[in-house]
């Protein structure tokens, strides 16, 4: 599975639903070539550290954004949050926390953990699609990583 | 100073022993001088005469030389050949130059001669033609040349030619080639300056020099005339018989000094036969020696004077102590004396006698001391000099009768003692009778009988004084018969009875059992007593008075019996007791009352010791613990502790309270009935003493069983309710924690479907708008409506909850900067433009920023959104504080509502208005009634359909 190695977005979405219309936003503005969806925190954590399933891809070729949903089964998106920007090897990457929870309380703590962007996502299906759109777009196209 | 010391002294302070004592340190320094002198002289001596020999040796050894030398010049020129020759040719002219060159050259020489063999002259220098050729054979010096052809010196003679003074004459050969003597080389050698040389010599001063030649004729002496004659050396046959005797030194006696002794010293010169001689003085010696002397002398003065001073000081010392000692002996002397002075002033016996004709005609030590009067005073009858001037003339003449009669002599008078006081004197005498019946003499003592006379006088005023405290005393005294009659009374007691004076009481009280006792059974009582005692005290009794008035008297009474023990005699004192019966009464019935109270109080009244028994009690303190009277309590109960405290470690803690504290309050326990029981109790207490002085601890104790019952009842309840609250608590937040969970749950899970469903119902709408027909279209836009509005809901619901449940921060708040800014916030520029607004000025608020944020803003939205559809539009807002609040409102001009319904504007869910009409759900309202209603305030609204609506909110104020 060498394209795991080129992912550059990691989607990390419990609800199919949302994993769907998110594919199709990015789709629509063509960013959907190298995502990897995967449905609960610890397939991401997996994904992200090369671990289990996912362990022979190289942890030093992270995505260039991780889209994280926080209701997540096993191991839940703050948890996940943590353990990335914990890690010297993963704590560059940018991490886009897009989740239905309006609470403060949530919100707060994803940005002391060192979250890059906050978004809820909303009802509103073409406002969703905007949002995706942007997201998508500025991440990877607008936005300047470090250089490895 | 220690006996020793004394002893050591004593010797020295013997007026005999002390010169004695100088004289031997005297004499034996003395000796020690003179014997310290005479060692010196010896050795000086001794010394001086050595040296003396050793200058006899040294000028010998001068001269010698000396000598030797001029015969060594003159050798060589004897050895001249020139001279030689010219002497074997006896030519005077040759021989000349010579003997001028001799001359010359040595000054001791100053005129030569020269021989033949025979002692023919037949040169000289300086030139004496008149002896040419004269023969000196018959000469000393030529004898002795010639006697073995060496060279010679002569004796002494005087020259003839020139000075005539005196001279040797040395003479040295001339001999010829073969060593024959041809003649002989003469000089004559004048002794003077020999002398010269010897003079110039460091010689002692103290002793004179003489040279002797062969015979013994001085050639040179320092202390002889010597130049112009020969003259014999005075000493030379002394020398000869030392010389044999082998004697370097010699004395002799000196006539020219008077016969003085001197020392002389001797030593040949060399082998000319020459003697030099050394005479000394033996006084010179002495004259010497002199400073040695005096230096002995003074030291050992010095020496003498040091002793003699230690001595007279030591000696001081001793008379110091010796007086000291006297004046201690002295001292001793004094005490005996006075002791026996004393013993006179004690016994004041004085013993006399006198002759046949009454005059004292021995000295009497004892009239002497007494009287401090010598005998020549006392003599004959001088001694009545030292009676009484009163009683001289009565002594006088008893004592003439009695010497007359030769009777039995005795009488009283004062004596005058030596200090001036005067004694009384018993005085006796008898006359010792010889064979014939004459008075031989008199004899007799004088006893001082003052000591008498005093106390007799005593004796009167003692009775005098009692019989004063008698009739003056205060307490009644009294005598009576048993049977009760009086036989004295004093002043005061007849005052007690009533009586004007004493006679009249014991003339009227004829019966003292009837006539005083109010009860007569008392005196039979007093005199029962009797029967076990001698003294009977305090006996108390009411007596009649004369006026019939009754008194409490106390009595001491003493029974006074005769030689059967009958009673013969009552006497004692008697005291009116009536006010102090009466205070006893007093007092008596007030301690009742105390009683009473005491007895009938419902508190328990105690009083224990500290050792754990009880001293009194009263009948509600043994009820309380159980006993039927505080006698059967008090001595049931021995140890306070253990009986009655539950808890024995209880009353220690009291115990410890009551010591340190002095008193203790309010102290609850619980205690031990008689029946076992327990119960609670509350004391109070002091620390104190019982009237005989015995600690205790007294105070109140009280049952408080019932009231402790109660009190654990409220306890337990208390405790019920607490734990209640917790449980409620705990299920309170239990329900919280839930409902937090279900506000996430809804907020996050809920909208998940909405937006699905509104997601791909958009999606059906855009990629399958060709499949649907208007209606289709219409339907999918109703589900995306309603989508929309239950997300609105659920985010409103969501607020809510957050309202109630968020954390309050409350600070000062300036509530007309924050209606403005709100107002500004909220309403868009252009709505504003359609808008008056009035903001008078507000009272601060004390409350959460956030929340009352949320407050104006949503009250304000609510009016610009009622009130734009209207023609007039207007928002007043102003605000006025009272009783405790501040009261802010917010009035428009808007469509306002039906005040049949304002109290359903604050129910979430609530709407007054359709929702075609004015947007909204409901929930804006709840959440500001939900804030206001935290904050401890107030909200409510006034309105009418079409006009207008005021909304109303209060806030407490609170003091910064």
């Amino acid at each position: 599975m060498s394209h795991m190695n080129e992912v550059e977005i990691l989607l990390v979405e419990d609800n199919p639903n949302d994993v769907e219309m998110t594919l199709r936003a990015l789709k629509e503005n063509n960013l959907a070539n190298h995502v990897v969806v995967v449905t609960d925190g610890e397939e991401a954590l997996d994904f992200i550290f090369a671990r289990g399933a996912f362990s022979d891809r190289k942890v030093e070729n992270g995505p260039k954004v991780i889209i994280l949903d926080l209701k997540l089964p096993k191991v839940d998106g703050l948890e996940v949050l943590r353990s990335l920007k914990g890690d010297a090897r993963t704590n560059v990457i940018p991490v886009v926390v897009m989740t239905s929870s309006k609470e403060e309380s949530d919100i707060v703590t994803s940005y002391r953990l060192g979250v890059n962007s906050y978004i809820v996502k909303p009802v509103d299906f073409d406002k969703f699609m905007a949002a995706v759109k942007d997201l998508g777009l500025y991440w990877l196209l607008l936005n300047q990583p470090p250089k490895e | 100073m220690t006996e020793e010391d004394t002893s050591t002294h004593h010797w020295l302070a013997e007026r005999r022993c002390f010169p004695l004592i100088i004289a031997s340190a005297f004499v034996i320094l003395s000796v020690s001088a003179f014997f310290i002198c005479y060692r010196h002289h010896v050795v000086n001596t001794k010394q001086t005469l050595k040296e003396d020999r050793a200058a006899a040796n040294l000028l010998s050894l001068l001269l010698d030389e000396h000598l030797n030398k001029i015969v060594s010049v003159m050798e060589s020129y004897s050895r001249r050949p020139l001279l030689i020759r010219a002497a074997r040719e006896k030519n005077a002219e040759k021989a000349k130059t010579h003997l001028i060159s001799l001359i010359e050259r040595n000054p001791d020489i100053d005129s030569v001669i020269i021989t033949d063999r025979q002692g023919t002259l037949w040169a000289a220098y300086p030139e004496r033609p008149e002896v040419l050729g004269k023969n000196f054979a018959y000469r000393d010096w030529y004898q002795g040349a010639s006697k073995e052809w060496r060279p010679y010196i002569s004796d002494a003679y005087l020259r003839v030619v020139a000075e005539k003074d005196l001279a040797v004459a040395i003479g040295v050969l001339l001999f010829n080639e073969t060593g024959e003597a041809i003649g002989i080389l003469l000089n004559a050698y004048r002794t003077v300056s020999m002398g010269n040389m010897i003079k110039q010599l460091p010689l002692d001063p103290g002793t004179s020099i003489s040279v002797a030649d062969r015979k013994g004729q001085i050639i040179y002496s320092s202390r002889y005339v010597y130049e112009k004659e020969i003259r014999i050396y005075p000493f030379y046959p002394g020398m000869k018989k030392a010389a044999a005797a082998n004697r370097k030194i010699f004395d002799v006696n000196d006539p020219e000094l008077g016969g003085a002794t001197r020392f002389i010293s001797y030593a040949p010169v060399g082998n000319i036969g020459w003697t030099v001689f050394v005479g000394r003085d033996k006084r010179s010696i002495f004259i010497s020696e002199i400073a040695y002397y005096v230096q002995v002398t003074a030291i050992a003065l010095l020496l003498f004077l040091s002793v003699v001073v230690f001595l007279f000081y030591t000696r001081k010392q001793g008379t110091v102590q010796q007086i000291l000692n006297q004046l201690e002996a002295e001292k001793k002397i004094r005490a005996g004396q006075e002791r026996f002075e004393s013993y006179i002033d004690v016994t004041t016996q004085l013993a006399w006698t006198t002759n046949d004709k009454g005059e004292i005609v021995e000295d009497n030590p004892s009239w002497s001391k007494y009287t401090g009067r010598g005998y020549e005073a006392y003599m004959g009858f001088g001694w009545i000099e030292d009676i009484h001037p009163d009683d001289r003339e009565r002594t006088g003449q008893i004592w003439g009768k009695a010497v007359a009669e030769k009777s039995f002599y005795e009488t009283e008078y004062r004596v005058r003692r030596y200090d001036g006081v005067y004694h009384d004197y018993l005085a006796r005498g008898i006359p010792l009778l010889d064979e014939d019946g004459t008075v031989r003499e008199w004899v007799g003592t004088c006893i001082d009988i003052t000591e008498r006379k005093l106390s007799e006088e005593a004796l009167i005023n003692s009775e005098k004084k009692y019989r004063n405290i008698f009739e003056n005393a205060t307490e009644g005294i009294f005598q009576s018969t048993p049977e009760g009659r009086y036989i004295s009374v004093n002043p005061a007691f007849a005052r007690i009875g009533g009586y004007s004076s004493p006679e009249e009481m014991i003339e009227s009280v004829s019966d003292i059992q009837k006539k005083m006792y109010v009860h007569q059974e008392d005196r039979a009582r007093l005199l029962e007593l009797f029967n076990k005692h001698d003294i009977v005290t305090d006996f108390e009794a009411e007596i009649k008075r004369r006026d019939n008035a009754i008194i409490w008297i106390s009595m001491n009474v003493r029974a006074i019996r005769d030689g059967g023990g009958e009673i013969t005699l009552l006497e004692g004192t008697i005291e009116d007791i009536t006010q102090h019966k009466q205070a006893e009464q007093a007092l008596r019935k007030s301690e009742e009352k105390f009683r009473n109270l005491f007895d009938n109080a419902l508190e328990g009244v105690y009083q224990s010791t500290p050792g754990g028994r009880l001293i009194t009690a009263n009948m509600a303190f043994a009820r309380m613990f159980g006993y039927e009277s505080p006698e059967e309590m008090m001595n049931a109960v021995t140890d306070l502790a253990g009986q009655m405290y539950e808890n024995p470690d209880d009353r220690k803690i009291a115990v410890g309270i009551f010591r340190e504290k002095g008193y203790i309050k309010d102290f609850e326990c619980r205690m031990r009935r008689k029946d076992g029981s327990i119960f609670w109790v509350r004391y109070d207490g002091r620390f104190t003493e019982t009237s005989d002085g015995t600690p205790c601890f007294q105070g109140f104790i009280i049952d408080i069983t019932e009231r402790k019952v109660a009190e654990e009842e409220i306890k337990k309840l208390n405790e019920e309710l607490e734990q209640r609250v917790m449980d409620r608590t705990a299920k309170l937040e239990a329900a919280n924690k839930e409902l937090e969970a279900f506000s996430y749950s809804v907020s996050h899970d809920l909208r998940s479907p909405l937006r699905a469903i509104d997601g791909f119902s958009n999606i059906l709408m855009k990629e399958y708008t060709n499949r649907l027909d208007a209606e289709g279209v219409r339907l999918l836009n109703v589900i995306r409506t309603s989508t929309k509005h239950m997300d609105q809901l659920i985010t409103d619901m969501l607020a809510l909850s957050r309202v109630s449940k968020s954390e309050m921060k409350l600070s000062r708040i300036d509530m007309t900067t924050l209606a403005h800014s709100i107002y500004h916030e909220v309403v868009p520029p252009e709505v504003r433009q359609k808008l008056s607004l009035s903001v008078a000025p507000l009272p601060d608020s004390h409350g959460d920023p956030v929340l009352l944020r949320h407050v104006w803003s949503n009250l304000l939205s609510n009016a610009v959104k009622f009130t734009l559809p209207r023609d007039e539009r207007r928002i007043d807002i102003s605000g006025n504080t009272e009783k405790g609040m501040s009261i802010y409102s917010i009035r428009d001009t808007g469509v306002g509502f039906n005040p049949n319904y304002a109290h359903k504007l604050f129910g979430v869910f609530q709407r007054l208005h359709k929702s075609s009409e004015f947007e909204g759900n409901g929930v804006g309202l709840a959440i500001v009634q939900r804030i206001i209603h935290r904050h401890g305030g107030r909200v409510w609204a006034e309105g009418k359909i079409n006009e207008g609506a005021a909304f109303f909110f209060s806030l407490p104020i609170k003091e910064a």
